[in-house]
């Protein structure tokens, strides 16, 4: 099966979602975050080691034992590959802009883990990763958010 | 005088072996012989075990298989791919085209999976601008029931009966099943 390949960014998004939170976590959110990292920052500044970032947010049932989590880094594509969880106690709860705190927070916990365990060559993911933050900081993604519902226990 | 001088006939050198002795062509069978059923014996053993009282059983290793194997039947999802970003995608149900557009919040495909093949999803997703969603859980006869009945039932879906021509199936389905 071969998609198309026209609109490919540096760093792309996805997600594996429970049909009951797909909207939460989908619509805006995940576009948001996709179109605000790829208009404000290029893999090119970071060094020649990375040229693409692939994050796939996950947001299925607990008990789901088919999606896991991955972090990978495939040195001869160059490409790093990330599939993370989100808590999706949480995402039921939340509103659509704490979601969106919530995949922030995560993205960046991610990079952070990237950066401790992975030894890219000419790649700086220190620096990657305090231009993440300091654009999610400005984007206000990173400040709590108050929810009309109930925060659960 | 003509004399001729006919060379004394030579015979050929024999290139028949030396005949062995009885006993080394028997070693040598019987080593081959020994060879072939140590190899037979470790190949059954991959599956084939016996206990104390000489009882046959399945290997612990193929055991372990077939519950694992049981077990993803059991886990099962049906899921739907969906679009992100409007564009322009594949479309193997269109009659007249190879692409289609279609609008955020519209399906390219549905399917049903038992386990995370290696690289799947990321085949499947990668900077495709679409995402996939969980839509059913189960044992897997009960997930493919779903996506039977959602794939037959995707031509009467809204986002498919405003098309000029609307299609028999989701755009990335190529079959039924």
């Amino acid at each position: 099966m071969q998609l198309l390949e026209q609109q490919v960014d540096e760093f792309w998004f996805s997600s594996i979602t429970w049909h009951e939170v797909s909207e939460q976590v989908n619509y805006p959110n995940l576009n948001l975050i996709r179109q605000t990292i790829n208009a404000k920052l290029s893999l090119s500044n970071y060094g020649t080691g990375v040229k693409e970032i692939g994050f796939i947010f996950v947001a299925a049932l607990p008990n789901n034992s088919i999606h896991g989590e991955t972090l990978r880094f495939y040195k001869a594509k160059k490409e790093v590959f990330i599939q993370k969880k989100l808590p999706y106690e949480l995402v039921e709860a939340y509103e659509a802009p704490q979601v969106l705190h919530l995949m922030a927070q995560t993205y960046l916990q991610s990079l952070r883990e990237l950066v401790a365990k992975r030894k890219i060559e000419d790649f700086d993911g220190a620096r990657l990763m305090a231009d993440v933050q300091a654009l999610f900081a400005e984007q206000g993604w990173l400040t709590p958010v108050q929810s009309a519902q109930a925060t659960p226990a | 005088m003509n004399a001729t001088a006919t060379k004394p006939p030579v015979s050929p050198p024999s290139s028949s072996p030396k005949p062995q002795p009885p006993f080394l062509n028997l070693l040598l069978m019987g080593i081959v012989l020994t060879f072939i059923l140590l190899a037979a014996a470790l190949e059954v053993s991959e599956y084939l075990e016996w206990d104390e009282r000489g009882t046959p059983k399945l290997a612990g290793k193929r055991q372990k298989k077939l519950e694992k194997s049981l077990r993803e039947l059991e886990e099962a999802e049906q899921y739907a791919l969906i679009i992100d970003v409007p564009g322009y995608y594949p479309c193997f149900s269109c009659k007249d085209s190879v692409l289609i557009f279609l609008y955020t919040g519209e399906i390219w495909r549905y399917g049903s999976t038992v386990k995370q093949e290696n690289g799947r999803y990321r085949n499947s997703l990668r900077g495709k601008n679409m995402t996939y969603q969980t839509q059913f859980v189960g044992n897997i006869f009960e997930c493919k029931k779903q996506e039977l009945l959602k794939i037959y039932n995707y031509p009467v879906l809204p986002e498919n009966l405003k098309r000029k021509i609307p299609l028999i199936r989701p755009p990335g389905n190529k079959i039924d099943q």
